[in-house]
């Protein structure tokens, strides 16, 4: 039995890119991302997929389809 | 004496010719009351059973009926529920975000703490990303900002 609802728009606005890491290291004079920072930021990514998840289960249960 | 036998004879006559004219009269009536009494009970026999039909639709109408305003009732009280719940999880999804923006503030910290104070990390933390990956994963800034100065 499907209850069709308009999606709120917080679930359906688009999630911003986390910025990028500091540039604390240098390559050939010129400030440069160090690689330690880069790979910190998939932290970053990662948070970005948890609130995508979270937005999803929310509007599956908002328009009835279950929690999963 | 002659006379007398004929007036009687003439008279038992009369008297037969009377009842004969009596019965058939009375069959006749009999007959024709017959008929009406017939046609009246068919005519009641079909407004019987027109009134029975009527009442059988009627009451398979009304059973219609409940089952439809039942099924109605069933229905609004799921959707109802659904709202509810709907609307519970729509006043929950900011707490939830926000609630994730903090854990993942919490474990960003902690990481880069780790990862700073681990000497083996320290290699990597020296390093700079070169620029064709820097710029692949945060844009031509990036690059541009990690060294490709002509």
């Amino acid at each position: 039995m499907p209850a069709y609802r308009p999606l709120d728009r917080r679930l359906t606005a688009p999630i911003p890119a986390p910025p990028p890491p500091p540039a604390n290291c240098s390559y050939q004079g010129q400030p440069a991302v160090c690689v330690l920072d880069g790979l910190l930021s998939i932290i970053q990514w990662q948070g970005v997929r948890e609130r995508a998840n979270a937005d999803r289960a929310t509007s599956a249960t908002v328009t009835n389809q279950g929690t999963e | 004496m002659k006379l007398a036998t004929l007036g009687w004879g003439v008279l038992g006559l009369l008297v037969l010719a009377a009842a004969l004219e009596w019965h058939g009269h009375h069959r006749g009536y009999d007959d024709g009351v017959q008929a009406t009494q017939a046609a009246a009970k068919k005519q009641v026999d079909a407004a019987v059973a027109d009134r029975q039909l009527a009442e059988a639709q009627r009451a398979a109408d009304a059973l219609t009926l409940a089952t439809v305003r039942r099924e109605l009732k069933t229905l609004k009280d799921g959707l109802e529920a659904q709202r509810a719940i709907s609307q519970a999880a729509l006043d929950a999804r900011d707490q939830l975000q926000n609630k994730l923006g903090k854990l993942l503030v919490q474990r960003t910290v902690e990481a880069q703490r780790a990862a700073h104070e681990d000497p083996q990390c320290a290699d990597l933390a020296r390093l700079p990303v070169c620029p064709a990956v820097a710029g692949q994963l945060w844009g031509p800034a990036a690059s541009d900002q990690a060294g490709t100065s002509h």
